[in-house]
């Protein structure tokens, strides 16, 4: 609905249209008076016109929805009327002083939040002795107290209902099958919890594995590249070079057992357990209860799913 | 030497049930499984959910006993599960629904009339009976007719009888939003005793 031309001696653009549709109830001032008197030699502007007093139109007849029931008393009971303007201290201090200056104490009345927390217990100190204050001279906020105290006490009567028959039975059962299934769930998880969880994992794996393969690969082709050079000399040169160094590590050793009087200490020891057979007996007891303490630390924390044997078994 | 159990505070129990002692998880599930069931059955109002949903419970609460902190009180710990567990429930059943009264935007009685349900019942079940035998009174009604978070406010405050700051933590929500739940909801309360 776009318009060629906006001067009203010609057509009628959409913003104008919209303002004479509008102004159509009210007075015509003299920009709408203009438009009008083109209008009414356009027959152009003038099937615009219809146009859009047809989305008018269906604008107009849009209805209305209705809240959902009771919506006017919840939004009621969400207030305090005024009539209970003892709510909030602010408005309950403002109030009590505007009521207090002009002799009106006694027609204020306790809201109805006051008078929920004072039956329910809830109420602070200082306000709980105001509101008594107040009770004992307003029959009307008395009576409407009585009333929240009859409800506290209707819930409060409200009995608790009991499960069926065997519920706790069925509770430790189904309670039993969980702990096994996640008992067995960690056994299953611990079997295969060296192996990488992600694709990253997966690479990162390959990459550490694939490396030495691929250095032997590669120093086996280069090897196989010089003539002069063949598996029996390579095997007799390695077989030398690691018995070097073997020799070499043992007699490091030794010597350093030896410097150390460890040899000497153990051989001392070993002498004064022969020659009394009490601290022989004690030693292997001592041995072999850190033994099976070992094991059974072991079994524990390997073999077997903490979380079955405490739970499953108890 | 035996233990008697019934004499021993709740922290104890789930000191001596983290331990791994069977007797303490039983205690524990003999002194919460009427407030437990009553709670969740008042919430979703079928029994059989209501076991079930008591029964994850109870296993989500013996499982996580490690994590325990004795701070607060078991019942607040074993309760904030049990809220959880239903309103999360709740929250996955909820389905688009039309109002008993009529479609939303029904203005007049006619309209009203037009659009509403009209629900025959074909007989009740065994279990039906008892639940509306249990639930049926009008306080009950009144309560199974308020908003999931009033619900629970009001049966944890008047029927548990917890305080205003133990309800702030089970339900995760800061005191004065516990004072205004329960005043709206006591007031709406009031409103449908009123008018029943």
């Amino acid at each position: 609905m776009n318009s060629d031309r906006s001067s009203y001696g010609r057509h009628l653009d959409d913003d104008a249209i919209q303002s004479l549709l509008d102004a159509a109830e009210g007075p015509a001032d003299a920009e709408t008076a203009s438009a009008r008197r083109h209008l009414a030699d356009c027959p152009e502007c003038q099937g615009r016109v219809d146009a859009w007093r047809e989305v008018f139109g269906e604008l107009g007849r849009l209805g209305r929805f209705a809240p959902p029931g009771r919506f006017a008393e919840r939004v009621l009971s969400g207030i305090d009327l005024p009539g209970e303007a003892w709510s909030s201290s602010r408005a309950w201090s403002w109030a009590r002083l505007r009521r207090w200056l002009t002799g009106r104490a006694a027609d204020a009345h306790l809201s109805g939040r006051w008078l929920q927390e004072l039956a329910d217990g809830a109420l602070p100190r200082r306000r709980a002795t105001l509101a008594k204050a107040h009770l004992a001279t307003c029959g009307d906020c008395e009576s409407r107290l009585a009333s929240w105290r009859r409800l506290i006490a209707t819930l409060e009567a409200l009995p608790s209902f009991a499960p069926a028959a065997g519920f706790a039975e069925r509770v430790m059962a189904r309670w039993r099958e969980v702990a096994e299934e996640a008992a067995g769930r960690s056994q299953a998880a611990r079997k295969w919890r060296l192996l990488p969880r992600s694709p990253r994992g997966w690479v990162l794996a390959g990459t550490l594995t694939g490396m030495p393969v691929a250095a032997f690969a590669a120093v086996a082709a280069f090897l196989s590249t010089v003539p002069q050079l063949t598996t029996g000399s390579l095997v007799t040169y390695l077989w030398w070079q690691a018995r070097d160094v073997l020799s070499a590590f043992g007699s490091s050793l030794l010597a350093a057992v030896m410097q150390s009087g460890a040899a000497f200490r153990a051989y001392s020891l070993a002498e004064s357990l022969i020659a009394s057979p009490a601290t022989a007996v004690a030693a292997a007891a001592s041995f072999t209860v850190l033994m099976f303490s070992s094991i059974w630390v072991l079994h524990r924390n390997i073999g077997f799913p903490r979380f079955a044997l405490r739970h499953v078994h108890s | 030497m035996s233990l008697n159990y019934q004499s021993v505070e709740d922290a104890e129990l789930v000191t001596l049930a983290a331990e791994g002692r069977e007797s303490a998880y039983r205690e524990l599930l003999s002194r919460y499984e009427r407030p437990v069931f009553s709670l969740i059955y008042r919430m979703v109002r079928n029994r059989t959910l209501a076991e079930d949903l008591a029964q994850e419970a109870f296993i989500r609460t013996f499982n996580a006993i490690d994590t325990y902190n004795p701070q607060y009180k078991f019942s607040s710990w074993i309760f904030k599960i049990a809220n959880n567990l239903t309103i999360d429930h709740l929250r996955k059943r909820r389905v688009p629904t039309v109002s008993m009264h009529g479609a939303p935007d029904a203005v007049t009685p006619e309209a009203q009339a037009r659009t509403s349900l009209v629900v025959r019942s074909p007989g009740e079940s065994p279990e039906e009976y008892v639940q509306n035998r249990e639930l049926g009174g009008q306080i009950e009604a009144a309560i199974g007719e308020l908003r999931e978070e009033y619900r629970v406010v009001v049966l944890l405050r008047h029927i548990e009888g917890h305080t205003y700051d133990e309800i702030a933590r089970i339900m995760d929500i800061p005191l004065g939003t516990v004072k205004t739940y329960l005043h709206r909801a006591r007031a709406e309360l009031k409103l449908r005793l009123a008018e029943a």
